[in-house]
């Protein structure tokens, strides 16, 4: 990805992309048959013997062996600069500020242990006696410098706070200071994703450019988006020690506080370059565990039982992006005619028979996998659900009426513009990601039964996000709907209001709406921004949230800023066979990951014979 | 081709001029005559002697099976479509889906079928473009001999010297080419070099024979006589490894396709195919085997019959197994060789 192309990413998109590259696993369309991963033990001899095993009994020397589909040689440790960094890696070489259990939908300490939120200030508590790598001890300072960042780079904290409210105001103190009353579930959410990675160098000297009014650059010029940092100075359990171009190693760290419950000196992660060579790779055991990799029942089959499962519901799903500027997806009814004709229920099943989901109502609100036989996404719509329009697919007359509506006629097959022009687009997506490649497809199929000259096109992944998403080159992409957070704000920011969508996708402002249920009543101005904002400052459970979240819903649905497709389920994978792990229905299971996570709770050890 | 027969076409072609050659012929040859022996030398006997072995019959069997599936058989089957069954029926359990269904419920059979027609165009382009560059530069020059040969052959060497498969990777990811005519030429663009050296070695000794020389004697252009006596000596080497060519297409393409090299936007192509398969797991789960086993048959069956037909026609230009299948309308019998019809002339040396 070019960083010139980027937009001055806001914190939630920049996760959201990170995420996604991950979400799908693979890398590359290139898949050339044969050796990838090499060696069990590919020279990497020097970091085992420099590290001292624990005096406990149980400890076991052998390592944790992981997945990692970007080029181990290139990957680096500045999680603001999107092009190769390492994702999963840094979820053991950073602790979080706090981690979410999805199944209860609580938060549970990290770096920051105690959180108090009231109209007009946060107080946050930092955990004692967490080393950096380098040494020194991570205070209320360093929490403090994380969160300004956060702010300078355009994250959602920004929208209630500033980088002068936020102060250490103590060791372990840091008081973030509102100026408009939030909610825990908001604030939370904001913290969500954020690790402890900006050591003091070389990140204060960033944060002091940003301060003195610069672009957040260091003395060597290197922006805070541009920068690569190759041996981190970090504060998870586990730190860098070497890599080679197919394995990163990272060893324990003994100072951790959460080294206790660790019982294996090593954590290594080894390059695989799709996802066909990782299922080939955890069936045969040469790796223990998988974070997220995208498996179809067939092969799932296939896997031994030392194989263990994890699904998680990381609110998290593909859609369609439009090129707004375009001359036909610009249209409302265009962007309405296509929700009409594709069926999602179809691309669901056909790209995830186990763990896609159909959206129920295209609305933004995530929740679509059913709970008791009903959709969760739904409950916000409260009575009037019914009013919203469910585009329930292959619904060829209405689109038909739609783009007739518009100027378009049929001739021979194709429907054409009132210039003649056919109504055509190649949809985008990575080639490796097999299961956005399968919804492509049959998306295309929908379509071109229709008479909609859709062709898919697949995509090396850096030429997807580098020349097409970001790029200004495409018309209509496969790309996400969803920031992987529950609370809906953050999806409606997203598809309504961010830089992506208005910048690089070219969304307008201000748009013409119906009232809500009513697509045939008077239009009215509706500006998203100001929306969101009386959403992000409402009182949760309040009727007036229901409405706020009804009307941004209803904005999505008739509009169509990005057509929701299918909530996904993540599917993460630990070998049992050298592994004691909890089952997937223990709580800390369901934190991102549980090959991450559940080392530093005790609850993924190395067994002992 | 004897050098009789040489003579006899240019008495044929000198026929009407007034000139010491066509005062010869008393008994001239009648026009209908003329082509009757026309067909049997070009057409007949060559069908003939391919038809009598075994390997030809059974390749030109296959390469019809091809042609069929590339020009009837989109018209007998439906394009392949999502949904069209469940994900991944396996082969030979019904008949809706003879050879089963891909990942998305898509007919594998008609997802083959409907790839025939741009792969045979792929390979027939690419297979004319690698023959007739090298015939063309191999006969030019090895006739001409001298500085234009030089310059020729240094030029040939040059592009045979380029590394052939990372030109074609570099070339394909520049072009993005998705006509399949080009991708065929693209495919072959510097394979022509060493067949045409060949052909130009081939050339230098045929030039030597007296009949060349006295064509050349007779002041005839050198363009006649390339065509009319060079061109005819090394015919059976350019068709066999024409053929040749054709197979190198077919493994080239599917082999980019299959990593990802060349564009594509729908599955009707068997390296898509093949690439799907194997990206959708066929090698860890015997569900999706058949998947990966059809577009493989596929390609394989298409290459042992090019292989086999063109070892059949090997036999078509050994003069001696020609003569015995040289006449129309007798029953031909083995012994027949030392009594041959003047129109392949008794003159084999």
């Amino acid at each position: 990805m070019g960083d010139s192309s980027l937009p001055t990413g806001k914190e939630p998109v920049r996760l959201n992309r990170r995420r996604l590259l991950q979400a799908a696993g693979a890398a590359g369309v290139g898949s050339i048959a044969g050796c990838i991963g090499g060696d069990q033990d590919s020279g990497n001899g020097n970091s085992s013997s420099d590290s001292t095993p624990s005096d406990d009994a149980d400890f076991v020397d052998q390592p944790f062996v992981s997945v990692e589909t970007l080029a181990i040689d290139q990957m680096h440790f500045n999680s603001y600069n999107q092009d190769n960094f390492a994702y999963s890696p840094g979820y053991l070489v950073f602790d979080e500020l706090i981690y979410y259990q999805a199944d209860v939908s609580e938060y549970q300490p990290g770096i920051v242990t105690d959180w108090e939120i009231t109209d007009d200030l946060v107080t946050l508590t930092v955990r004692e006696g967490v080393p950096w790598h380098g040494g020194e001890e991570v205070t209320a300072e360093d929490v403090a410098r994380k969160l300004k960042l956060g702010v300078y780079d355009g994250g959602t904290m920004g929208r209630f706070t500033s980088a002068e409210s936020i102060e250490a105001t103590d060791e372990y103190t840091v008081e973030v200071g509102l100026e408009v009353p939030v909610s825990e579930e908001i604030f939370l959410s904001s913290l969500k994703g954020d690790s402890m990675d900006v050591p003091e160098d070389p990140y204060q000297e960033i944060l002091e450019d940003f301060e003195d009014g610069g672009d957040g650059v260091t003395s060597n010029g290197e922006g805070l988006a541009d920068l690569t940092i190759d041996e981190p100075n970090g504060t998870g359990p586990f730190k860098y020690a070497d890599r080679n171009e197919q394995e990163l190693v990272l060893e324990r760290t003994e100072e951790h506080p959460d080294a206790e419950n660790i019982n294996f000196p090593e954590y290594r992660f080894r390059y695989f370059e799709n996802n066909q060579a990782q299922w080939q790779a955890l069936q045969t055991g040469e790796v223990d565990g998988v974070a997220i990799l995208h498996v179809p029942p067939e092969i799932h089959d296939g896997f031994p039982d030392e194989v263990k499962e994890y699904q998680i519901t990381p609110n998290w799903g593909a859609g369609v992006i439009f090129d707004h500027e375009h001359k036909h997806f610009g249209q409302r009814e265009v962007r309405q005619a296509i929700a009409h004709v594709i069926d999602r229920e179809d691309v669901a099943t056909s790209s995830g028979p186990r763990t896609k989901a159909p959206v129920d109502i295209p609305t933004g609100i995530p929740g679509n996998f059913e709970v008791d036989d009903e959709i969760p996404a739904n409950d916000w719509l409260g009575d009037r659900v019914d009013e919203y329009e469910t585009y329930e697919g292959q619904n060829t007359d209405r689109a038909a009426d739609l783009l007739e509506s518009a100027g378009f006629q049929k001739d021979g097959g194709t429907w054409h513009d009132s210039d003649g022009n056919p109504l055509q687009f190649p949809i985008k997506a990575p080639g490796g990601w097999t299961d956005y490649v399968d919804a492509c497809q049959v998306m295309v199929q929908h379509l071109s039964d229709f008479g909609i000259e859709a062709e898919f096109v697949a995509r090396d992944e850096a030429a997807f996000f580098g020349e097409d998403v970001y790029g200004d080159g495409f018309d209509v992409a496969m790309f996400q709907w969803t920031t992987a957070q529950a609370y809906p704000y953050f999806n409606f920011e997203f598809m309504l209001d961010s830089p992506d969508q208005t910048d690089v996708f070219k969304y307008p402002d201000e748009i013409e709406l119906p009232p809500v249920g009513e697509p045939d009543g008077a239009e009215e101005p509706f500006v998203s921004a100001d929306e969101l904002e009386d959403l992000l400052t409402v009182e949760t459970g309040s009727d007036e949230e229901a409405e706020l979240v009804q009307r941004l819903a209803w904005a999505v649905n008739y509009d169509l800023p990005v057509l929701p497709i299918q909530e996904t389920v993540d599917q993460s994978f630990v070998r049992t066979d050298n592994w004691d792990v909890v089952g997937p229905d223990d709580s800390d299971a369901q934190v991102d990951w549980p090959m991450t996570y559940l080392p530093r709770v005790g609850k993924l050890t190395a067994k002992s014979e | 081709m004897s050098q009789k027969t040489n003579h006899d076409e240019i008495v044929d072609a000198l026929d009407d001029e007034d000139s010491a050659f066509g005062a010869v012929a008393d008994d001239t040859l009648s026009k209908r005559e003329r082509y009757v022996r026309a067909l049997d030398r070009n057409i007949v006997a060559p069908a003939r002697i391919v038809w009598d072995d075994l390997r030809a019959r059974v390749g030109l069997a296959i390469i019809g099976i091809y042609l069929f599936m590339g020009t009837v058989g989109p018209k007998l089957i439906d394009p392949p479509r999502t949904g069209d069954g469940p994900r991944l029926e396996g082969a030979f359990e019904t008949w809706a889906h003879p050879l089963g269904t891909d990942s998305l419920g898509r007919d594998i059979l008609a997802s083959i079928v409907h790839a025939t027609p741009n792969m045979l165009l792929m390979i027939l382009a690419g297979g004319i473009f690698t023959t007739v560059m090298a015939t063309v530069v191999g006969t030019t020059s090895g006739y001409l001999r001298g500085r234009v040969d030089q310059f020729i052959m240094m030029v040939t060497d040059v592009v045979m010297t380029i590394p052939g498969l990372p030109l074609v990777v570099i070339l394909a990811a520049a072009l993005s080419p998705e006509n399949p005519i080009v991708i065929g030429v693209i495919l072959t663009i510097n394979a022509w070099a060493g067949l045409a050296r060949s052909i130009r070695s081939q050339v230098l000794a045929v030039r030597e024979n007296s009949y060349v020389e006295a064509a050349k004697a007779m002041g005839m252009p050198t363009r006649t006589v390339i065509r009319r006596e060079i061109l005819p000596n090394i015919m059976p080497y350019v068709l066999v490894n024409f053929v040749n060519a054709s197979r190198n297409v077919i493994f080239a393409s599917v082999g980019l396709y299959f990593i990802g090299v060349l564009p594509y936007d729908t599955i009707v192509n068997w390296g898509v195919m093949i690439d799907l398969a194997y990206q959708g797991g066929a090698l860890q789960t015997t569900a999706a085997a058949h998947w990966l086993l059809a577009p493989l048959i596929t390609v394989m069956l298409l290459s042992f019959g090019l292989i086999m037909f063109a070892q059949g026609t090997d036999r078509m230009f050994n003069p001696r197994v020609r003569a015995r299948h040289s006449s129309s309308g007798t029953a031909e019998e083995p012994d027949e060789e030392t009594n041959s019809t003047p129109a392949t002339g008794g003159a084999l040396k």
